[in-house]
């Protein structure tokens, strides 16, 4: 696993966004039976998810994260040196979002601004490549990380039908002459990639009509090979394999054991992997964050995402030194071992409804020519 | 190993939601309602945690019964 150390980069705030409309078991169970969604509930710890309507992109999720942090941070917006934008759900196949955002935030063209293609493992990778930005000599990084997931999976596919939600964040990273440095390990493999992918309508396996048509699959579940699919015990295995040792190598970095860390971060992946990841790793109950009742997961967002709601009156007042660690579609992971806070924590942020005309009308044209299931 | 059997399929039973009476050896996994991929998920755990081995999922997926469970959790372990 490759090993990084970064000094004198700081998180300055931290700021998640999910859409307004609500989705829940009872929804659920009208698909697909209350004694099914209850099982499956009880299992995977989520009650209710923030699902976005067409209208709504991650990168609006996003952007209303940042517009949040950037106020409440009072950075001047010609300040930001670039724009990182992490997902798998970005808004063209081009140009890439973090242009969009660039202009829509209103950050000055002397920006650089670019997409990276990652999922549950990508708000550490982007912690990484902002962190290393600055270490190579910029001062202030936007990372905006987020997914809306929730949007591409079929509600008659059980095993994931209830456990996806859709969120935004954003987190300001900046110089700072602490000598406290940062550790990262970072992995991936590739072997694993047909276990959580959306098989159909990129460029391997472009859109036509059958790739975009639901059928019946393995155990009753019905979706198509444009909605994603995840195996999830192959991912499960692949989390047992990796992430002990990720979280081990991480903490042998910078001399430390599991008893030094005041919160483990990991990605909201569902709550029996966590509880049991946490009980492998024997961390103590109340150090593990666990934020997926109301959210779901979120996919690249989780992570920031439990910061904000689980830990926001924490980071506001303390310096914590945090795990997070990420893991999935890739298969990718990668750990970040940090001192965070004092640090700005706004409240969570809602968006009410769709963006722009012309977006809407995007989407509908989307949706009408690749998508018609939505 | 240090869990027996019995234990295993004690362990078993109550780890996918099972009587524990009505399962045995010979129970078919199919058989079983819990049996389905929360089941898995908590079969996996449970390999993981008594044995401290990961199965390849789809040798654990072609275990037709509790004993062809146990025999592929044992195989390598001598």
């Amino acid at each position: 696993m490759a090993r990084v150390r970064i000094a004198n980069v700081r998180l300055a705030g931290v700021a998640s966004a999910v859409p307004e409309s609500v989705r829940t078991l009872a929804d659920d169970a009208q698909v697909l039976g209350e004694t099914e969604i209850a099982r499956i509930s009880q299992n995977i710890g989520v009650e209710r998810r923030h699902v976005a309507p067409p209208e709504v992109c991650t990168s609006d999720l996003c952007a209303a994260a940042a517009e949040r942090l950037l106020s409440e941070l009072d950075w001047p917006r010609d300040s930001v040196e670039a724009l990182i934008f992490v997902s798998q759900t970005a808004d063209y196949f081009m140009p890439a979002t973090a242009c969009v955002l660039q202009h829509k935030l209103g950050l000055p063209k002397s920006c650089a601004a670019f997409d990276v293609n990652q999922g549950c493992a990508g708000y550490v990778y982007g912690l990484w490549l902002a962190g290393q930005m600055i270490a190579g000599g910029m001062r202030r990084v936007l990372l905006l990380v987020g997914d809306t997931i929730a949007r591409l999976v079929s509600p008659q596919d059980r095993t994931v039908a209830a456990l996806f939600g859709d969120a935004g964040t954003a987190t300001a990273l900046e110089r700072d002459d602490n000598p406290s440095p940062w550790f990262f390990t970072l992995g991936s493999d590739g072997s694993g990639g047909r276990h959580l992918t959306i098989p159909a309508g990129a460029f391997r396996h472009q859109h036509t009509e059958q790739t975009a048509c639901r059928s019946e699959r393995e155990g009753g579940n019905a979706r198509s090979d444009e909605d994603l699919f995840m195996d999830g015990a192959e991912v499960f295995t692949f989390a047992l394999r990796e992430v002990p040792p990720l979280v081990a190598t991480t903490l042998e970095a910078d001399g430390l054991t599991t008893v030094d860390v005041d919160a483990f971060v990991f990605h909201q992946a569902n709550q029996f992997m966590l509880n049991y990841l946490a009980k492998r790793l024997k961390l103590p109950a109340d150090r593990v964050v666990m934020g997926l009742r109301d959210y779901g997961n979120t996919s690249s967002a989780s992570i920031p995402l439990a910061l904000t709601t689980e830990l926001a009156p924490r980071l506001r007042n303390e310096r914590l030194r945090l795990l997070m660690a990420g893991f999935g579609a890739g298969f990718s992971w990668a750990a970040a071992l940090a001192h965070c806070g004092p640090m700005t924590m706004p409240e969570l942020v809602v968006v009410p409804g769709g963006g722009a005309a012309a977006q809407r009308f995007l989407t509908r044209a989307h949706r009408n020519e690749l998508n018609p299931r939505l | 190993m240090t869990i027996s059997n019995d234990e295993f399929i004690a362990r078993l039973a109550e780890a996918l939601n099972e009587d524990p009476a009505e399962v045995t050896a010979e129970t078919t996994l199919a058989d079983l309602e819990g049996w389905d991929s929360v089941g898995q998920l908590a079969t996996i755990a449970l390999v993981d945690e008594c044995f401290q081995k990961r199965l390849a999922v789809d040798e654990l997926r072609a275990a037709r019964t509790v004993a062809a469970l146990i025999e592929l959790v044992r195989r390598d372990a001598a």
